[in-house]
């Protein structure tokens, strides 16, 4: 004879029965219970990801293994990395240094001009505090989109130090290849130049972006995951991001932000991504964790105990966290 | 303890009255073997077969059948596959309260209960026999509808298991069959007649070997030896239902078997509701024990009346309910040391096995 507490430690089965898990997709380590943790694009509502992580902590490490294991399974990527590592250099056959390597940014396939002018000049006010200059930009863009050069723009320079400073920057990002369709179908690792102003490489990620944005809706939707973007330092396109994540599922490409602090991205960014993966940090950097999702103590516990191949794996539908032990790629290592 | 102590002072008595009666000291030899009977039975068993007969299982799409003596039994199994909170996200008072809810309202339609956890996972198999083929239907249909409903509450997903998958679980594979020798049978009996003839005491053996062969309908089974490590271990006794644990000390005992359970090789255990007399037994002894204690002055008494009134409290305040449980660990002995220490007291037996029954 027992009674129900006797044997509930042993039988219930919130005492047995562990979260279910994925049996396939990007395998990102094991968790406590010696079970594979997948990233499954396919069980996810989109693929769009955060991974936060205090400095040092294997941010982009783990990107990197996420490429890797992407690659396997034929999606291609894309790093936009605005510090320039090499590790990630040598992942990649293909890379842009941008500002030195030319990209065509007035051949916008998937876009029109006008919406084109009009998004690109907004992001421009925002990015060179040009405001209120917004219809102005936006009113050259046009000029040089219908002319398929820069040269409407190159006619203000000498009378608007604004504009001025606008056309070198674009001069610098802008050449007649390759355009966005050649880049698109290709593994690449855009980076910058050591030195380089923070404005021309927010410029020139903004514009990567909308390229991209506008070619993929070309190709129509699509069913499968196609492509990954692993964007660096992501919380300079906050704002950006969560039009993004919002509009790009069904064009067959994934985003996923990288940056160090939680409270960097917009709350919202969370709310609409499909995963979010927590690398350690220090105490504070895990109560700010706490206050985006429920995690335990001993969930707490699992990335603040532990310095490096640690992480909290959230995925959206299920709100239990896995305390994931990273499986690093060994090429995946800088 | 107590019957080891019975055993040897009827043998050692037996041997002293030897040279004052030789019938007294035949009927002492015979009484020690009788009081050690429930234990060298399935030593008997294992003697007479090879291994422990288990009813035969037949099985159709979604359940499986077996006879019960003459009696008609059904299985119907479920897997459980995912529930939305555990043990690893829940804090003590909430794991209490959905487990309780749970145990108090899916395994209330009568029928057995058969909790099986094979490497992590967990099955739940309903079990009915009955004479009649409708009243089977019927009380199986309401078993399960009570235990949807129990899982519901408790916010877990399930399967169906088919035929094939319930008789794997209710023959699992570190059982094989074993083939009954009936020329070794004849043998054992016919030597054990034998014998007993020149000593008597020895006709309990006899009827121990009678009454394991007239039990031996079905398929014989044994572990199999290529699982290293693995015994056979029946529930001998819950440990702690004679205390009044805590919420925290049973939600500190779940976190520990999920952190080993999906190092556990094989482990059911057979719950059936307590009829109502058996629960409450618990209340009416622990006054008897206690008026004797008082009356005799006997602190022993006291104690164990104490005892008795944890588990009617934990009856009453906390409104747990009873069940008659059988069990059987398949696993080796640090699984079982375990297992005591989160209160239930496993020892080897090979008996155990008709759990699966």
């Amino acid at each position: 004879m027992v009674l129900a507490g006797d044997v509930i430690p042993v039988l219930s089965p919130l005492a047995v029965v562990p979260p279910r898990e994925e049996g396939q997709g990007i395998l990102l380590g094991v968790d406590d219970k010696g079970r594979n943790i997948y990233l499954n694009p396919y069980s996810l509502p989109n693929v769009h990801g955060v991974i936060l992580g205090t400095s040092g902590s294997g941010k982009s490490t783990l990107s990197r293994h996420i490429i890797l294991e992407a690659r396997e399974k034929g999606v291609k990527a894309w790093v936009i990395d605005p510090h320039g590592e090499e590790a990630y250099k040598r992942l990649f056959d293909n890379s842009i240094k941008m500002t030195v390597d030319k990209i065509n940014i007035l051949s916008i396939p998937g876009w029109s001009h006008e919406e084109y002018a009009s998004e690109l000049s907004r992001y421009i006010e925002l990015i060179y505090a040009y405001y209120g200059s917004r219809n102005v930009i936006r009113k050259l863009i046009l000029r040089c989109l219908k002319e398929g050069s820069l040269s409407p723009m190159e006619k203000f320079v000498d009378e608007d130090p604004d504009i001025s400073r606008l056309y070198d920057d674009l001069i610098r990002i802008h050449g007649d290849a390759p355009t966005i369709a050649e880049l698109s179908d290709r593994d690449i690792y855009f980076y910058f130049p050591t030195m380089v102003s923070q404005e021309i490489g927010r410029l020139s990620i903004q514009v990567l972006l909308l390229l991209l944005q506008g070619y993929r809706r070309s190709q129509g939707v699509k069913k499968r995951l196609e492509q990954i973007i692993i964007l660096e330092e992501a919380h300079l396109f906050s704002k950006y991001l969560l039009s993004l994540y919002k509009e790009i599922r069904k064009w067959g490409y994934s985003l996923i932000a990288i940056s160090q602090l939680p409270r960097e991205f917009d709350i919202r960014l969370y709310q609409l991504a499909g995963f979010v993966l927590v690398l350690s940090g220090s105490e504070s950097y895990i109560r700010d964790i706490a206050a985006l999702f429920s995690i335990t103590n001993d969930e707490k516990d699992h990335v603040l105990f532990a310095s490096r191949g640690t992480a909290l794996f959230f995925r959206q539908g299920d709100p239990r966290p896995r305390k994931v032990f990273l499986r690093i790629r060994e090429e995946a290592f800088s | 303890m107590g019957k080891a102590i019975i055993f040897l002072m009827f043998l050692i008595a037996g041997f002293f009255t030897r040279a004052y009666s030789i019938e007294l000291s035949l009927i002492l030899l015979g009484l020690s073997i009788v009081v050690i009977s429930r234990e060298i039975y399935p030593y008997i068993v294992h003697m007479m077969h090879g291994g422990l007969p288990l009813n035969h299982l037949e099985c159709l799409r979604k359940i499986c059948f077996s006879y019960s003596g003459n009696k008609p039994c059904v299985y119907l199994g479920f897997q459980v596959l995912d529930c939305r909170h555990g043990c690893y996200d829940l804090n003590e008072k909430d794991f209490w309260l959905s487990s309780l809810s749970f145990f108090s309202t899916a395994f209330t339609a009568g029928g057995e209960y058969i909790f099986i956890t094979v490497k992590g996972e967990m099955f739940i198999v309903l079990k009915v026999c009955e004479y009649e083929g409708k009243r089977i239907k019927d009380e199986l249909k309401s078993m399960r509808e009570a235990f949807l409903r129990g899982f519901e509450l408790l916010g877990c997903s399930y399967r169906v298991l088919a035929g094939s998958e319930l008789k794997g679980l209710l023959r699992p594979p570190e059982l094989i069959e074993v083939k009954t020798n009936p020329v070794r049978q004849l043998l054992t009996l016919i030597s054990t007649i034998l014998v007993s003839g020149l000593f008597p005491p020895l006709v309990v053996i006899l009827a121990l070997e009678i009454l394991a062969l007239s039990s031996g309908k079905g398929i014989v089974y044994k572990v199999s030896i290529q699982n290293g490590g693995l015994k056979v271990w029946g529930l001998k006794k819950a440990t702690v239902t004679y205390t009044y644990p805590s919420l925290r000390e049973i939600y500190t005992r779940a976190r520990v078997v999920y952190s080993i359970v999906s190092t556990i090789p094989f482990m059911a255990m057979r719950l059936k509701p307590a009829p109502w007399e058996i629960a409450a037994s618990l209340d009416s002894h622990a006054y008897r024990v206690y008026e004797m204690g008082t009356a005799l002055d006997k602190l022993s008494m006291l104690h164990e009346s104490q005892k008795y009134f944890f588990a009617s409290r934990r009856r009453w305040e906390r409104r747990e309910p009873v069940f008659l449980v059988n069990g059987l660990l398949i696993a080796p002995k640090e699984i079982r040391d375990t297992m005591e220490r989160m209160g239930l007291h496993f020892e080897p037996d090979m008996l155990a096995l008709k759990t699966l029954e």
